[in-house]
């Protein structure tokens, strides 16, 4: 393992920001850490990073101790979500000062800095000020400033949350392709989950200081352990309901058969039965979905309909003894063939092995 | 264990390693040493020899007796109030004029705002008492008005104090409000609008208290000015006396320093306290900004600049005259009765001439060199060694804000006036006047440094160890570029100050070394108003010069950079 935590906790003042982690990542790994803000996420960056003291614990990096050493002694690049170039040096000064303090020669420096301006794309900049640069550009410097020192493990903080949507999108990918060439192990902090997703090969979901799943991203996303995680990444709808027997619920009225492989947790009585809104299907009142027959199925009628572009979000409220709604993801020309608008009567059905169930 | 894993994860050897991680360590405890030493040396010593002065009983033990004493002496009980009505009357209407001032040069549409900013400022490049001599010029015995209406006014004491102390404290006031007056947040106005409120409600209802805090710590800046203020009651108070021209007076004149330290002491009270408070509010004042604040836009309004324009006309006119009377008389045979002009009041016939002029001149080179090097220093010290005992540090470094100049002086005196002090080879010195003036101006140089460190992101720090550096490379290749704007505005405050000052030096001077304020207090004091005007001038004239072409210089520079830290 490259990076080892253990029991790794830090408090400010009565704040509990990283609460007993343990954590192993593996060598030339992408992990993200996702979470809501002020999870705690960035706080164990910064603690693997050395910019903060854990107050307890230990971390460990290729099987020794990271206690006592200072974040400038122990050559993790880093990346931050202000890029954090230097406003007084050009963008090939910023790259060179990390060689610098590490004592390379003038002439590795001059060809190293060369190779990494090359390596993200910025050559062309290389005089500039920091100021002149796009956002984008800037963050290329600054991963540029990071890796040049060759370091152990790269930190990413938020790197992609200060630019718009596009350069984002961008990035993303270079950012990905460039880690997996060089094989470096790295961190990168996130609350955005479909950075995470689309990036990591190892996504760790933290909430209060906790971790509460670990997993590579298709495991994250199809089979949350919690309803925390299961609502944060991605969408989900969440149904209140009382076991009945053996993978059969009841909830508001309607009888839902659910595979046993959805139970997530042991149940006692009362569960929440989480559903993804594209795995909702919707056909003609009456009519059967693809899907399969008579089970799960449900006459709703059409509440809401939010264009989503290529795809369509309906607000279905369920003919039941009690208000509620399901919402279902499906796409836009679904909408148009069923002509449906607000007040359509529909019939959906809920496949049974697409729940998740926890216990409430 | 970890010398292996040192030089394993650095790739370079063991012993330089080891070497620059006890270096980082030894650097900032090094400094941390000198910036305790030089604060307590020149800072905790001399207020401690004031007290242990003012404390010690003549019959050898400590006590309060002297105070005692002191206040049940009528003559002393009526200085100290009279001091304390000054300051209070002093600063009701300074702030309430400064207040206005500093309104219509922000936040209203009239024309010229810089030439009237400029004046507003004219009385900090001039020596306090500059503005004393102006008025004498101006309403004295001889005075031009008096002369014109023909009519006697007496402006020696009370009165005379009151409106010079009030033209020296005015930019001082006018430059804190504008700066609480320039964070409006233009969101509170629109939306204040929308919701049908008159401009004289928003007036009330978010121009005021937005700048609450910019007028109180104004009101207490006011306060210490003129409870501390030497110059203007020594040149125009007459036999008016006050806590500050008493102390020199027990002290020059009789050679009493226990009775110049107690009231020193007394002194040290009303000043201490305004400052503390000051703080407090200036702290607060600092939080009122948000970064979503967009900026309020100006509407026309024609009777509001109208008023606007014709008071900062009337303000203006009344500063310019005082000084511009100093100029004028400073080249006319015989103020105010033989008006052709003449050079002669130029040619000083006081002891030395002008070699305090150049005694001065090298003091303020020296106070703004070493004092922006030393001051700088301990501001990043401070705010970058976070460690309980550095808060102490902080607290001598704003501390010589809460003592008044006098005091200060005759601390140094009582501390460093004995051969056996290390530090008594460089009394009597240009050196020791400068150190002296460094540490009477620490607090107000040190704040500006602080500040700017504070605006400089903590991420490059970051950024920079992340990157390997040392504490120290952070400093020099990062940190000290980027704060060189905000060294060169400590410089030139420090050099300002320097050039006028007059309080805290008046007991360090020696007929050897003199500086400038004091020829022209000795000049005035000898009945030589016209030439102590002369000198003023020249002393003006030295500070305007270098502080236009500093401002020029610094303007270049930071345009240039502000762009770069600001993107």
């Amino acid at each position: 393992m490259d990076i080892t935590l253990n029991n790794v906790t830090k408090r400010f003042g009565s704040t509990v920001a990283v609460d007993a982690v343990d954590l192993e990542i593996p060598p030339s790994s992408l992990v993200c850490f996702l979470g809501p803000s002020g999870c705690g996420k960035t706080t164990l960056l910064r603690l693997v990073a050395g910019l903060e003291n854990a107050d307890g614990g230990t971390m460990s990096f290729r099987g020794r101790s990271l206690a006592g050493i200072p974040e400038r002694m122990r050559n993790f690049g880093m990346v931050f979500q202000s890029y954090s170039l230097f406003p007084n040096l050009t963008v090939e000064e910023n790259v060179a000062y990390g060689l610098k303090c590490h004592r390379w020669g003038d002439s590795d420096i001059a060809s190293r800095v060369a190779e990494l301006l090359s390596l993200v794309g910025v050559a062309d900049q290389r005089g500039k000020y920091p100021h002149m640069l796009s956002g984008g550009q800037q963050q290329r410097v600054a991963l540029a400033r990071a890796l040049a020192p060759r370091p152990h493990v790269l930190l990413l903080d938020e790197p992609l949350s200060a630019l718009d949507a596009k350069v984002r999108r961008t990035l993303r990918s270079e950012i990905r392709k460039l880690q997996q060439e060089l094989g470096i192990t790295t961190i990168m902090v996130t609350h955005d989950q479909e950075e995470a997703l689309t990036m990591a090969d190892h996504v760790v979901v933290m909430n209060e200081g906790r971790i509460i799943q670990q997993g590579p991203p298709a495991q994250i996303y199809d089979r949350p352990l919690t309803p925390f995680v299961a609502g944060f990444v991605g969408s989900m709808n969440f149904l209140t309901a009382v076991e009945t027997g053996e993978g059969r619920f009841r909830f508001a009225g309607h009888e839902l058969v659910v595979d046993r492989s959805c139970v997530m947790a042991p149940l006692k009585g009362n569960a929440i039965i989480a559903i993804r809104p594209e795995d909702v299907q919707i056909a003609r009142p009456g009519a059967e979905t693809a899907h399969q027959s008579g089970s799960n199925t449900l006459e709703a009628s059409v509440e809401w309909i939010e264009f989503l572009g290529g795809k369509c979000l309906l607000t279905l409220a369920p003919s039941s003894s009690q208000p509620l709604t399901i919402n279902a993801e499906v796409p836009a020309r679904t909408v148009h063939d069923l002509k449906l608008s607000v007040g359509s009567s529909i019939s959906l059905s809920l496949p049974p092995d697409a729940f998740n169930v926890y216990p409430a | 264990m970890i010398g292996a894993w040192l030089a394993e994860i650095s790739g370079s050897s063991l012993s330089t390693i080891c070497r620059s991680f006890a270096g980082d360590r030894f650097f900032k405890a090094a400094a941390v040493c000198v910036t305790t030493l030089l604060l307590g040396l020149f800072v905790a010593v001399p207020i401690w020899a004031i007290l242990r002065e003012g404390l010690i009983l003549p019959d050898g033990s400590w006590g309060l007796g002297n105070f005692v004493d002191y206040f049940r002496d009528p003559r002393f009980v009526t200085i100290t109030s009279r001091s304390l009505l000054l300051a209070f009357s002093a600063t009701v209407i300074t702030i309430v004029l400064a207040f206005g001032y500093a309104y219509a040069l922000i936040r209203t549409l009239i024309p010229l705002k810089s030439l009237w900013r400029f004046c507003a400022l004219l009385p900090i490049f001039a020596p306090s008492l500059v503005q004393a001599l102006g008025i004498q010029f101006l309403l004295g015995r001889n005075g031009l008005i008096s002369n014109l209406l023909g009519i006697r006014i007496d402006i020696y004491g009370f009165w005379g104090i009151l409106l010079s102390d009030m033209l020296y404290a005015f930019p001082h006031a006018v430059l804190i409000i504008i700066t609480a007056l320039s964070v409006a947040d233009g969101r509170l106005y629109e939306a204040g609008r929308m919701l049908g409120a008159s401009e004289f409600r928003l007036f009330w209802t978010v121009t005021l208290p937005a700048s609450r805090y910019g007028i109180m710590s104004a009101a207490f800046v006011v306060f210490t000015i003129v409870i501390t203020d030497f110059g203007n009651a020594m040149v125009i108070g007459g036999d008016y006396s006050v806590l500050a021209t008493e102390i020199y007076n027990q002290v020059s004149g009789q050679a009493n320093f226990r009775l110049g330290a107690v009231i020193g002491i007394v002194l040290l009270v009303p000043a201490g306290l305004a400052m503390l408070v000051e703080r407090q509010v200036a702290r607060r004042n600092a939080a009122i900004l948000s970064e979503r604040s967009s900026p309020l836009t100006l509407r026309k309004h024609p009777l509001r600049d109208a008023c606007a324009f014709t008071y900062v006309i009337v303000i203006s006119t009344i500063i310019l005259s005082v000084a511009g009377i100093v100029v004028v008389a400073s080249f006319v045979k015989l103020w105010p009765y033989n008006i052709s002009f003449t050079l002669d009041h130029y040619v000083t016939d006081v002891q030395n001439g002008y070699a305090p002029l150049w005694t001065s001149l090298g003091m303020a080179a020296i106070t703004a060199l070493l004092g922006t090097v030393l001051v700088t220093l301990n501001a990043y010290i401070i705010e970058k060694v976070s460690h309980p005992y550095t808060r102490v540090l902080y607290f001598f470094s704003v501390l010589p804000a809460a003592v008044p100049g006098m005091v200060l002086g005759l601390g140094y005196i009582l501390a460093f006036n004995d051969p056996s002090n290390p530090v008594y080879l460089l009394y009597g010195t240009v050196w020791f006047l400068a150190i002296n003036t460094i540490f009477h101006y620490h607090a107000q140089a040190f704040l500006i440094a602080t500040t700017n460190i504070k605006q400089i992101s903590r991420t490059f720090d970051e950024a920079s160890a992340m990157l390997g550096a040392t504490f120290f490379r952070t400093m020099t290749r990062i940190a000290l570029p980027l704060l060189l704007p905000s060294l060169l505005s400590i410089g030139l405050f420090l050099f300002m100050r320097a050039m006028v000052t007059l309080s805290a030096v008046i007991f360090l001077v020696s007929p050897r070394n003199s500086v400038a304020a004091v020829s022209v207090l000795l000049l005035d004091d000898s009945g030589k108003a016209s030439q102590a005007a002369a000198f003023s001038v020249v002393i003006m004239a030295v500070v305007l010069i270098v502080a236009g072409g500093f401002n020029l210089a610094v303007g270049v520079l930071y345009a240039r950079r502000q762009e770069r830290i600001l993107s």
